[in-house]
């Protein structure tokens, strides 16, 4: 195990050296997470209102302008990606808990419960997930807390079947039949043998899960039905820039560029996690 | 074979009725969760007790919960929506009027960026890991990143605030509703930006699909009678490539429906995102549901369509003899 680990690790270097923008990528999303983790230590803090300098252009004080308030607009940024990320990766890890659970559930024991949640996955999955997220959310009230677990309980199904599908070929494996036929106990097969079996999967399927929570996340904040003042993230910032997109069209773009670059980090780092995982499929 | 086609288009709409079912079986009771009575929508504050129990009688209000479920699917397979409960307006009457606003922009954006997807897919695939398939390819990863609202933004500076050459709000400019080109101008900066966010997606399985082709015997076969790999391209490899297509433009029904939510909310477009969004806002539960509904129903039934379709172009179609 150990050895396959280490292979896998010596593959994924491998194949950052070889693909540069993957690796430029990688770079990118250490640096926006340490950037985030200390954006406290900005000269400005995100909510110090100033009035004497309001909607100024970028200048050497404050590198990207300041907001209608008078607020250090880079700083927010920062704190505003805080809000972003921390939804991403929240309500990636809600949501692969659940596609996982219930992919090994469904492929494991197949049958009348394989069918019942496979057809539970359709009816979910035929709600388009624009609908489906903000219907549940007046249900809720509004927050931080609101949008990571709609985000989070409503993407789970595309993972779910994928692990589906992996453990389905899984369990036949002599190692599972033997574990199985030696006595060994129903939950201790599954985390033991299945669930490192499927893990490649699932980490693959994170990275992708973290994106789109993202771009999920900033939409609807865009929308006003996500992030709420006082907090705010790079899609309420850009609620915020679009009336003052006339004046002040620098606002738009920082937090613009973020989620762009972010998301596109993320799929990057997807795609040679795949290519590491199944080399097969990759098409190189 | 026609007998086989036949029974396999009855399997596939008869795994679509449930769907559907269940799918209404949600919306009610979501309706019946909402912090709201159902009658509120067509009383006024002074009307008196009887008159609200009378109406509620000839609504089935006050009958048990399943056979409130029979009056509104009667109703909804009927064409009675319901009403809103902020503006005590039809749903059918909105839905009616909103409906075609969208379709306006959706479907010149969808078809314009599936020509255009096809064009530069089968570019990037044919010269795969040239020049043409790394800027292809790699704008199209960019692409998938990028927010629509985002990119409708910056448009508007562009187009909007800068240039000033598109208006940047609503579908006419106010006492000119009549005007077909002032219509048209309205409609530029929304459809390019549907078009550029349809495209993305499209692009990357036009190429990965031409790819899969190039690789297949037929072209090898072409290649040793020497034939020039343009003719190759067009002649046979865009056939197969084009038939698969078919199944996304089915499944794509949907977004004739909730396909510009974003980009209608930016631009002030009256279509069914703004209603939408203006419902969950306003808490307009029934509004919000009827809206649930006619998505969910139009991804089912483009499923469907898809699949139909494609086993109609392509008989050889996997599992049909199951």
């Amino acid at each position: 195990m150990a050895g396959k680990k280490n292979r896998r690790i010596k593959q994924f270097k491998d194949e950052l050296k070889r693909n540069k923008t993957a690796a430029i990528a990688l770079i990118f999303l250490i640096l926006i997470l340490l950037i985030s983790i200390f954006a406290f230590l900005s000269p400005y803090p995100p909510d110090q209102v100033d009035v004497t300098s309001v909607l100024q252009g970028p200048s050497a004080d404050h590198w990207f302008g300041t907001d209608e308030l008078g607020r250090d607009y880079f700083t927010r940024a920062l704190f505003g990606g805080r809000i972003s990320l921390t939804v991403g990766i929240l309500a990636m890890l809600i949501s692969t808990s659940i596609g996982v659970l219930v992919g090994t559930i469904s492929g494991y024991f197949g049958g009348r419960i394989d069918n019942f949640l496979m057809r539970s996955v359709d009816v979910i999955s035929s709600i388009p997930w624009m609908i489906l997220v903000t219907v549940v959310s007046i249900y809720l009230t509004p927050g931080l807390k609101a949008i990571i677990l709609v985000i989070g309980l409503f993407t789970w199904m595309s993972t779910a079947r994928l692990v589906r599908a992996e453990t389905l070929s899984v369990k036949e494996r002599e190692y599972v039949l033997y574990a199985k036929s030696s006595g060994q106990s129903l939950p201790k097969v599954i985390i033991k043998h299945i669930i490192p079996a499927v893990f490649p999967t699932f980490i693959v399927a994170s990275t992708v899960s973290i994106a789109n929570a993202i771009l999920m996340e900033s939409a609807l904040s865009f929308l006003g039905l996500g992030i709420q003042q006082p907090l705010s993230s790079w899609g309420s910032m850009l609620q915020n820039a679009q009336g003052n997109l006339g004046n002040a069209p620098y606002m738009a773009i920082l937090p613009g560029l973020l989620i762009v670059l972010t998301v596109y980090s993320f799929n990057r780092l997807g795609d040679i996690l795949r290519a590491v995982v199944e080399p097969k499929t990759s098409g190189k | 074979m026609r007998l086989f086609l036949l029974k396999y288009i009855l399997k596939r709409i008869l795994q679509a009725i449930p769907l559907l079912f269940i799918i209404s079986i949600i919306c009610f009771t979501l309706i019946q969760l909402a912090p709201y009575d159902a009658v509120d929508a067509m009383t006024t504050p002074n009307m008196t007790k009887k008159t609200i129990d009378l109406i509620k009688a000839r609504y089935g209000l006050d009958q048990p919960a399943y056979m409130q479920y029979f009056y509104w699917i009667k109703g909804i397979l009927s064409g009675e929506w319901g009403y809103s409960i902020v503006t005590h307006e039809s749903i059918t009457n909105d839905l009616s009027v909103r409906i075609p606003n969208t379709i306006l922009l959706v479907l010149p954006a969808y078809i314009l960026a599936l020509l255009l997807s096809i064009l530069l897919g089968l570019i990037a695939g044919a010269n795969k890991g040239k020049v043409a398939d790394k800027i292809i390819d790699g704008l199209s990863s960019f692409g998938i990143a990028i927010p629509s609202f985002w990119m409708a933004m910056i448009l508007v500076f562009i187009f909007g605030y800068l240039l000033d050459i598109f208006p940047i709000l609503g579908m006419h400019t106010v006492g000119n509703e009549e005007s077909f080109s002032d219509l048209l101008s309205h409609m530029v900066l929304p459809c390019m930006v549907l078009t550029l966010s349809f495209m993305p997606e499209l692009v990357r399985y036009v190429r990965s699909s031409t790819i899969g082709q190039l690789s297949e015997d037929y072209v090898m076969v072409q290649q040793a009678y020497g034939a020039a790999s343009s003719w190759i391209l067009f002649k046979h490899v865009l056939r197969n490539v084009l038939l698969p297509i078919i199944t996304i433009v089915g499944m794509s029904l949907p977004m004739l429906v909730t396909g510009a939510v974003v980009t209608e909310t930016v631009f002030g477009w009256p279509g069914i995102g703004t209603y939408f969004v203006k419902a969950i806002q306003g808490f307009d539960y029934p509004v919000v549901m009827a809206i649930m509904l006619l998505s969910s129903s139009l991804v089912i039934i483009g499923n469907l369509v898809s699949d139909l379709l494609y086993c109609i172009v392509d008989p050889r179609i996997k599992g049909m003899g199951e």
